[in-house]
């Protein structure tokens, strides 16, 4: 065995704690007997300053090879380690450490079992170094630019706030001109209350900005805007996507650094109104928001019927919700907009207003100063319950909307005591009704989502929720989400989500290089080009391609994208995959000893 | 990026170390000023509401970004420190931060636990710095510690024995000095003191307790031991939605935003825990948002009951032996009704930290009516009247632990664009 590497095992006592436990000289004796171990020691505070270089002095004099640390949880310490074993001139990955503090000392009960445990731990810790290989550390360019995909609100201002930090923004979108419109549906509640908002000087909470402007920035900043342009191929990783463009036929490719998905949404509004059949004094939010904006001489003939003088409009928030609808419902867009639009209605038409909703949605900035204003103005907001949905009739022209109201019927039970439980009846009559639109996701989103290969939160049906690709995150390295495409709601989070896109965009492309470590070899005499890894690749870390350059194709992995899962390499059918630090020979060798 | 940029954090809480990472992500160099031992904040006083699953509480994910902000080597943590004083000086600040006596040495102390054990006060002046080892170690408090008291003023065991050395008594309150291009402030909220509403019975009746009490309780792991385990009667539990929220007649008249969620998602993971309680929420209106929250209450639609209406007061209970009584409204039915609960879970509210009126004074901010510090501008909610002064997380409004998160991103994000515009002015 003397062509086995030199393994030097130190013991961390932890001051001198560990001595109550077990007799650390009768451990580092038993370990001292393994095979390949040259040298032993044992020091109070290897995590400290002092301790550190003490170690490294050790490593140096024993001229070990391989090192074991016996100490605390790899939690506490462990980049510590690998620093200064570093700077003791081995590789860092030649390094174990085994968790006695943690693993041992502290759950043992029984002092007797310390010793023992140990003693198997650190042993299987020496045998898990003897097989350790070295890891490189693999320098991956990142082109410090993005590609946007949708010229929508959202994608603009990103790509905006993008160029202000420095990186170079391409924006696309498949349709023949930019729409501001796939996201201008998100109201603002404070541009209403005067607090200011980038709509300043309107009152329409649904306008922040005018669209045409972001796009004269857009182009006074020479932001490369591509319009009928879709996305047809993506390769690469994070720092260097390679992007195929297509626009009308003609095909491009791009590279870059980061992807940032800003495909909006749309509405649609026949989903409530077809249950009522198509009745044009029943219109939803985002009709009605319109005709506010662009119509109101329209709106004022709507609302005034001949038999009745006083103009009465109803919003019913809540209601039926369809099957196709994959994004969360609205509900608090729909809120806003209510809100915003009822006091609207108020001021500018004189107009008797009614909210029928089961709660007021007030959790958001400036919404509860919102509802407030609403009461103020003279709106009356009927809270039935959740059991007894409002029922909605066409009678001569006249809708009739019947609700049970809750908080009424504590004052009126005495005089109807035969009254059932759930409300007191109420018979509102409208000459306008407003129902909630539905907001569904951007035509097209499947087929890129795929082309992507990401599941978009909130985008598609196989949204996972996994908390921590929250909130902007996908399972792709450096492919972002942002904007109503997954699922923000009111215009004031839209803009901060988006300068938090750009923030991440920002951090994860401002260096040139990045280092890192390589986690997963492809052994490329055995792979049978399969592609089982590649489809079973949850990061999208593995493509096709030169396994160098010139040489024969096959599997080859994406050094910055991967995540060191390791389901790869459970998965290859030839075995050709393997995890540098975690070999079937290392796990192995620490089970049978 | 020029690698002379300074940026100041204020306050260690997950907003500003969310802030503090995405600065020192991009190449500055970041001090964290938190008044507490420890960074962390509220954060890492929650427990997982996972149940058979994720609950998408993002407990874990403040805990990931807590540990790597302190072990960036771009992030300098000053605990135990607070702000006195900021000048502007050129296009930068000059801030003045008092540092009190640390004792305990962090570079040093191997967290072996020692001290604690030995420290002579039966309730400890000595603690684990925080929930979570960052800084690792411990901490000593200077009004329990007994060197720093009349009776017994030369206890200094924990010294002697400390194997490190790391303990020492002769350190004294420091002023340090800061250049910052940038000052993010992050110092989060105080919850709503229940005390404040009597007619709860907080502090009075051992069954009520807040939402945070009951974090505490769940994150030790004690779910069961906080209803009567009595065979056949099931514990009922009951949990109190806006305590301190949206109520005009305390000043505290906005959404908190969390509680709504929060409550479900305790809720859910208690009927898991605990399957035979009855679990009622009393609330105003539920805040239905999010798809995630909607899906949950789906999932425990039957399971547990949601009464529209809240509590009138609290009392014990004449009859029924260990429960407390509550007379309350219930809305949908329309009608005042009676019930005894096992625990009533009181959902405070987020309030603005009673430090704000002071630190805004330093800083020269303002506060908004409602005592959250007052951006210039809601839609753009980190930007303050002040240049080069940022905020970030509850400090500014109620926000969810996510929200804080990105908060944070995007007060790091204006405070990097101010740098850079900064920087091309002086390249011209």
């Amino acid at each position: 065995m003397d062509s086995s590497p030199k393994i030097g095992v130190f013991l961390c006592t932890c001051g001198h704690m560990m001595n109550d436990y077990f007799d650390t000289r009768a451990l580092l004796a038993s370990a001292a007997k393994e095979p390949g171990v040259s040298s032993v020691d044992e020091g109070g505070f290897l995590c400290t300053k002092s301790g550190l270089e003490w170690l490294k002095i050790k490593i140096a004099r024993s001229g070990c090879e391989r090192v074991v640390i016996a100490g605390c949880s790899p939690h506490q310490h462990e980049l510590k380690f690998r620093q200064a074993i570093e700077e003791a001139g081995l590789n860092r990955s030649l390094m174990t450490i085994a968790n006695l503090r943690e693993g041992c000392v502290w759950v043992c009960r029984d002092k007797k079992e310390c010793l023992p445990k140990a003693e198997r731990m650190l042993k299987a810790a020496i045998h898990r170094v003897a097989l350790a290989k070295p890891v490189d550390m693999v320098q991956a360019r990142m082109s410090s630019s993005a590609l946007i995909i949708g010229a929508g609100e959202s994608g603009v201002r990103i790509a905006l706030e993008l160029h202000r930090l420095g990186i170079q923004p391409l924006v696309i979108d498949s349709q023949p001109r930019p729409e501001g419109e796939r996201e201008a549906f998100l109201p603002t509640p404070c541009t209403l209350l005067g607090t200011g908002g980038s709509g300043s000087g309107q009152d329409i909470g649904g306008q922040r900005h005018d669209f045409s402007a972001l796009l004269k920035e857009l182009s006074h900043k020479k932001i490369e805007l591509l319009t009928s342009t879709e996305v047809r191929e993506v390769a690469g990783g994070v720092g260097a996507f390679r992007v195929v463009l297509d626009t009308q036929g003609r095909e491009r490719l791009v590279e870059v650094g980061s992807i940032v998905v800003a495909s909006g949404s749309r509405l649609e509004d026949g989903a409530n109104l077809a249950k009522l059949g198509s009745y044009s004094r029943i219109v939803s939010l985002g009709r009605l928001q319109k005709m506010i904006e662009a119509e109101p001489e329209r709106l004022e003939r709507m609302m005034i019927t001949a038999e009745r003088r006083a103009k009465h409009v109803c919003f019913i928030l809540g209601g039926p919700r369809g099957e196709k609808s994959l994004l969360a419902p609205f509900v608090k867009r729909a809120s806003i907009m209510a809100l915003n639009q009822a006091i609207l209605l108020r001021r500018r038409f004189k107009a008797e207003v009614a909210i029928v909703a089961s709660d007021i949605i007030v959790c958001g900035a400036g919404l509860e100063d919102l509802y407030r204003l609403a009461r103020q103005s003279g709106v009356l907001f009927f809270r039935t319950p959740e059991s007894r949905p409002p029922q909605v009739s066409l009678e001569k022209g006249v809708i009739k909307i019947r609700v049970y109201d809750s908080a009424l019927a504590d004052c009126i039970r005495e005089s109807a005591s035969g009254e059932d439980d759930g409300g007191y009846p109420v018979l509102i009559q409208a000459d306008l009704l407003a129902l909630e639109d539905e907001v569904l996701p951007s035509l097209g989103t499947e087929t890129l989502q795929s082309i992507l290969r990401v599941d978009l939160a909130g985008i598609s049906s196989f949204y996972q929720g996994n908390i921590h690709l929250k909130p902007n995150l996908s399972n792709r390295r450096g492919v972002f989400v942002v904007g109503s495409c997954h699922g923000v709601e009111d215009g004031g989070e839209m803009l901060s989500d988006i300068r938090s896109v750009a923030m991440a965009v920002f951090s994860l492309l401002s260096r040139p290089n990045l280092a890192v470590e390589q986690k997963v070899v492809i052994n490329t005499d055995k792979c049978a080009l399969c592609l089982t890894c590649i489809r079973t690749c949850p990061h999208r870390a593995i493509e096709f391609g030169e396994v160098k350059a010139g040489q024969k194709w096959g599997a080859r992995v994406i050094p910055q994208a991967c995540q060191g899962c390791g389901i790869c390499a459970g998965e290859c059918p030839a075995k050709a995959i393997e995890m540098v630090q975690y070999s079937d020979d290392q796990i192995f060798s620490e089970l049978t000893l | 990026m020029n690698d002379q940029d300074q940026a100041i954090v204020i306050g260690g809480g997950i907003a500003g170390v969310s802030s503090a990472l995405s600065l020192a992500d991009s190449g500055c160099q970041v001090y964290v000023i938190e008044k507490k031992p420890s960074i962390g904040g509220h954060a890492l006083r929650f427990g997982c509401k996972a149940t058979d699953q994720c609950h998408s509480c993002g407990v874990c994910l403040a805990r990931d970004k807590i540990i790597k902000a302190a072990s960036c080597p771009n992030i300098h943590l000053l605990t135990q420190a607070e702000v006195v004083d900021l000048q502007e000086s050129g296009s930068g600040f000059v801030v003045t931060v008092r540092r009190k006596p640390q004792f305990i040495d962090v570079e040093k102390c191997t967290a072996c636990s020692l001290c604690y054990q030995r420290c002579p006060k039966p309730d400890r002046a000595i603690s684990r710095a925080y929930l979570s080892p960052i800084p690792s170690g411990y901490v000593i408090n200077q009004s329990e510690c007994l060197l720093f008291q009349e009776e017994r003023g030369d206890c200094d065991l924990c010294r002697t024995i400390c194997p490190a050395g790391a303990i020492s008594f002769d350190q004294q309150e420091e002023l340090i000095t800061l250049r910052a291009s940038a000052v993010i402030v992050a110092s989060g909220f105080s919850a709503y003191d229940a005390r404040r509403k009597g007619h709860f019975g907080y502090g009075r009746l051992r069954q009520v307790i807040s939402g945070l009490d009951l974090e505490q309780r769940l994150l030790a792991g004690e779910a069961k031991s906080l209803v009567p385990q009595a065979a056949g009667d099931a514990p009922r539990i009951a949990f109190v939605q806006c305590v301190g929220s949206r109520d005009p007649h305390i000043g505290q008249d906005y959404c908190s935003r969390v509680c709504c969620k929060y409550a479900v998602r305790v809720a859910a993971k208690l009927k898991f825990q605990i399957p035979e309680a009855e679990i009622t929420i009393f609330f105003i209106d539920l805040q239905r948002t999010e798809r995630e929250f909607l899906g949950l209450l789906e999932r425990m639609s039957g399971k547990i009951r949601l009464v529209k209406g809240l509590p009138v007061e609290i009392e014990p209970a004449v009859e029924g032996g260990d429960r407390v009584s509550m007379r309350y409204e219930n809305i949908d039915q329309g009608r005042m009704e009676r019930a005894d609960f096992d625990l009533v879970v009181l959902s405070v509210g987020v309030a603005p930290s009673e430090e704000n009126q002071s630190l805004a004074q330093i800083l020269g901010l303002k506060l908004g009516s409602d005592g959250f510090f007052a951006p210039l501008d809601l839609t753009d909610s980190t930007i303050t009247a002040r240049p080069g002064i940022f905020l970030a997380g509850t400090c500014q409004g109620p926000k969810s632990l996510v929200e804080s998160i990105l908060h944070g991103q995007e007060a790091a994000m204006r405070a990097l664009a101010l740098m850079r515009r900064r920087e091309e002015v002086r390249h011209g």
